[in-house]
């Protein structure tokens, strides 16, 4: 595994297009025992179709360098890998959300408040001419939606990022998803940290998940405790913070009981090859490519 | 990848290591003013014009939560895991330009996770060497699990949460041990542990986890009448404001020891402490860090250059030119003339071999980095790094070179562009200057008003190119570095970087903005009106004693905003 490529390729499987099986495949998982409901030939899909889980992505890219057709051209445009899927596709363009051109920031710290329908709270982030502004004033839609369909998976959204953070960290520039007014939710720039995340537990025995699991919670409910104590020691500002915090804990808590999909049980963990040169412009398109593999794969599972 | 530059400029490398310095005693008034001998002592009282009043005014105290580089640092202190598991944790929040901004840092779901596995790994690490602890030595299969167990946790408790657990915080590590020790748990190879390892991974997981470790939780000293509203914060949240501004680390040993004695209260005291940190190699990492983050001179690693433009810039040299700026201000604040002048002027850098050969200047023996004369350098304002950054790939940018200087040295907020404008960088034409290429922002009147506040602070920097080479002629034509100072405390005409250093080494807004700065680092928040008396006291200190960079570090330390706190409300 010494060509950056490779880790993608194996993490790839075959075929680009039809990701999922093959994929899981190539981690040593079959399909036979990962989706039981899924045996046998032609009805097997259909059935799988029937029982995939709803999901739903936001791609942003900044500053107006991706052009999208003015018609439904796949062909030779940014659509083109999207052929397949063209029937059962629809192009919007020229929405305007005009909440986010008012309020506090500069034009690229505003726009970034895109999935929250508001504008900026004032505050003291810098933007990219001095202006400064807050963090987005509510929760963005797609946590909305994952609050909606996603309460049953072991993560509820997944936020990544392509090197977003490289040039100013997190700030109003780099944050599109919001939990609420002033909690921002960090991308995960990094496709190794967020391949630990999301498949750490394949290949380790059943009875070790469940003892892990076991422990987290005697650990995350003392850990609730001593939130819970500082509560009334604390200034309202503290406070705030303190229960973001909490509230964090208290989900993660809650979500180590549900269903973990392929993770554990059934595959074998794959090497995943030397590391890539996360900050380097030219791997950006290799980045995001081993981004979006890795939260395909994770789709396949509840 | 950036990060792992930040990570492994931790290190102590050979060049930091401190050098023999001159120990200076303190004497300290009974104003808290601070003396050095051979400085001159100031004392600031109140007065017409100051915005000193005999009220103690500490402005805001928001709680703070450990920075990545903060907590890789804490567990290498408290646990000896130097693994920098915050790596992982993803970039903070930044605000104002520093990544520790209190109210700027917000935990999400996933970081409150990868906090849980980050414990996990630092527990299992260190439950094979628990008697690296320092202060806990126990045999559990002698002495009794029991025993063992309360003893790690105070002694451990202590360390984690940088003050004495109470009585009731130990009973909850004693159930959680029993808890970790009745469910068990596997070593990485998936072999069960023995009963008391399992409890007591499960109790340093949950420290690790807690507000107290992850935050830097104050109460304050009860007041001493319920209408006061400010209380001087305890001993013990001393002894970790003290090793967080100047190691940026959980307090050690000795200043556990002087908390808990009680010897943390006087300004007396908290200078002499601040001074033995500030004479330790810690202390440069933090101030390489601050400046890092000022100036934003790690961006150096995300520069592109036109190779047909400037073939001589290669892919090793922004490690170096990192480095270099990194050392050149160490240098100046540890080893050299300690003072914000010098830090503007000085006519060196440090450089090593290949540095030096891309300068195009001379250096003789070693091939680490050290210091070396360069004529036309005018100290931070001529380092390589910065003149890199701060221009496009195939010219340079007298724009960005201005904003900085307005921005970043004379603290001034710009306006945004008309939102309706077109920026598009003239393109580098032959038989042209940037001057001429950029005449547009004075003649177009919805131009002007703002870039007439940046361009004439940039030209002066056009005698370096985009990759900060120095040169007189830009395209057979001779290059005019003059510039001009507009809006400012020092306006008027200068020539070149020279010029401008002596500007703003003229200029009480420029030391004030770097005082700010500094203060906006240490207190992790940006200034707010109350402040006004700390920034007045903490400018006249540094103006009077020569500008001096580590003094104004020890006059951090005897403010309001540094030795108290507001009472807590809750």
């Amino acid at each position: 595994m010494s060509s950056p490529l490779s880790r993608r390729s194996l993490l790839r499987g075959v075929g680009g297009a039809a990701l999922t099986l093959p994929l899981l495949e190539s981690l040593g998982c079959t399909g036979e025992k990962q989706r039981p409901e899924s045996r046998g030939g032609s009805t097997a899909t259909a059935k799988q179709a029937l029982t995939f889980p709803k999901r739903i992505i936001f791609f942003y890219t900044p500053n107006g360098n991706l052009f999208l057709p003015d018609t439904m051209s796949f062909s030779g445009t940014v659509l083109e890998p999207l052929t397949p899927y063209k029937e059962k596709a629809v192009l919007i363009k020229g929405l305007d959300l005009s909440a986010n051109d008012f309020g506090p920031g500069e034009p690229h710290q505003q726009g970034m408040a895109l999935l929250t329908g508001r504008h900026l709270n004032t505050g003291t982030q810098v933007g990219g001419d001095g202006t400064v502004s807050g963090w987005a004033a509510g929760i963005s839609v797609d946590q909305l939606i994952g609050d909606a369909i996603g309460q049953a998976s072991r993560f509820k959204t997944l936020n990544v990022g392509v090197q977003s953070t490289q040039y100013g960290g997190t700030e109003v520039r780099t944050v599109l998803s919001y939990a609420g007014n002033d909690r921002p939710i960090a991308n995960e720039t990094s496709p190794y940290a967020l391949y630990n995340r999301l498949f750490s537990q394949l290949g380790v025995d059943l009875n070790a998940i469940n003892l892990e699991r076991n422990r987290r919670h005697s650990v995350l409910s003392f850990v609730k405790a001593r939130y819970a104590a500082l509560h009334s020691k604390v200034s309202a500002q503290d406070r705030q913070k303190l229960e973001q915090h909490l509230e964090s804990v208290n989900e993660i808590d809650r979500r180590l009981d549900n269903p973990s999909g392929i993770a554990g049980g059934f595959c074998s963990q794959p090497n995943i090859g030397t590391t890539l040169n996360l900050t380097d412009p030219a791997n950006y398109g290799l980045i995001g490519a081993a981004q979006m593999d890795l939260v395909s794969m994770r789709w396949r599972a509840t | 990848m950036r990060h792992g530059a930040r990570m492994k400029n931790q290190r102590v490398s050979p060049h930091t290591v401190l050098r023999p310095l001159a120990i200076l005693t303190l004497l300290l008034g009974c104003d808290g003013s601070i003396e050095v001998p051979s400085v001159k002592p100031i004392a600031v009282k109140p007065g017409a014009g100051s915005a000193c009043t005999t009220a103690i005014e500490p402005g805001p105290a928001p709680i703070r939560r450990l920075t990545r580089q903060e907590y890789n640092r804490t567990v290498r202190d408290l646990a000896g895991d130097a693994t920098n598991p915050a790596a992982e944790f993803g970039a903070e929040e930044e605000s104002l330009g520093f990544s520790n901004n209190a109210s700027a840092l917000v935990t999400s779901s996933a970081l409150a996770e990868k906090y849980l596995t980050a414990a996990e790994g630092i527990a299992a690490r260190l439950s094979s060497k628990l008697n690296r602890v320092s202060g806990y030595d126990c045999a559990p299969s002698t002495q009794g699990e029991d025993v063992c167990a309360a003893r790690f946790i105070d002694t451990f408790g202590l360390r984690v949460f940088r003050r004495p657990l109470t009585t009731d915080e130990k009973q909850g590590f004693l159930g959680l041990f029993a808890e970790g020790r009745r469910l068990g748990a596997l070593d990485s190879n998936g072999k069960p542990l023995d009963a008391f390892t399992a409890g007591i991974e499960l109790v340093i997981v949950g420290a690790l986890q807690s507000p107290e470790f992850l935050y830097r939780v104050e109460l304050g000293k009860p007041p001493s009448s319920p209408s006061e509203n400010a209380v001087p914060v305890s001993d013990f949240e001393m002894a970790s404001r003290l090793s967080y501004l100047l190691w940026g680390t959980m307090p050690d040993e000795a200043l556990l020891t002087a908390a808990g004695q009680g010897r943390l209260s006087t300004p007396d005291e908290i200078g002499r402490q601040a001074q033995r940190l500030l004479d330790a190699p810690q202390a440069r990492e933090t101030v390489r860090e601050f400046h890092r983050q000022w100036l934003d001179f790690d961006r150096i690693h995300n520069v592109s250059k036109a190779q047909s433009v400037y073939p001589s810039w290669s892919a090793a040299l922004p490690d170096l030119m990192e480095e270099e700026t990194a050392s050149f201000i160490e240098h100046v604040v540890f080893d050299g003339e300690g003072s914000w002048d010098a830090l503007l002027t000085a006519p060196y850098s440090m450089l090593n071999p290949t540095l030096a050969a891309f300068y195009g200047v001379p250096m003789t023996g070693g091939t680490q980095f050290q210091r070396v004369d360069m004529a036309q350098r005018s100290g931070l304002l001529t380092q390589g790094a910065l003149l890199t950054i701060n221009a496009h790939s195939n010219q340079t940018s007298p724009v960005h070179r201005g904003k900085v200087i307005r921005e970043s040295f004379l603290c001034d907020t710009l306006s945004p562009p008309p939102k309706d404008v077109v920026i598009n960088v003239p393109e580098p034409r032959p038989a042209t200057t940037a001057r001429e290429r950029f005449a547009a922002h004075s003649s177009n009147p919805s131009c002007s008003g703002c870039h007439t506040l940046m361009d004439p602070l940039g030209f002066p920097f056009e005698k370096f190119d985009g990759i900060g080479l120095y040169r007189t002629t830009e395209n057979g034509h001779p290059i005019d570095d003059s510039g001009e100072v507009n809006a400012s405390d020092v306006p008027g005409a200068f020539n070149g970087v020279a010029g401008l250093a002596s500007k703003l080494t003229a200029s009480p807004k420029a030391r004030g903005c770097y005082v700010k700065q500094w203060f906006r680092f240490a207190s992790g928040r940006g200034e707010t009106a109350r402040d006004a008396c700390s920034l007045e006291r903490l400018d006249a200190q540094f103006n009077g004693n020569g500008r001096n960079i580590k003094h104004l570090l020890l006059s951090l330390t005897q403010t309001d905003a540094f030795r108290y706190r507001p009472t807590v409300t809750p």
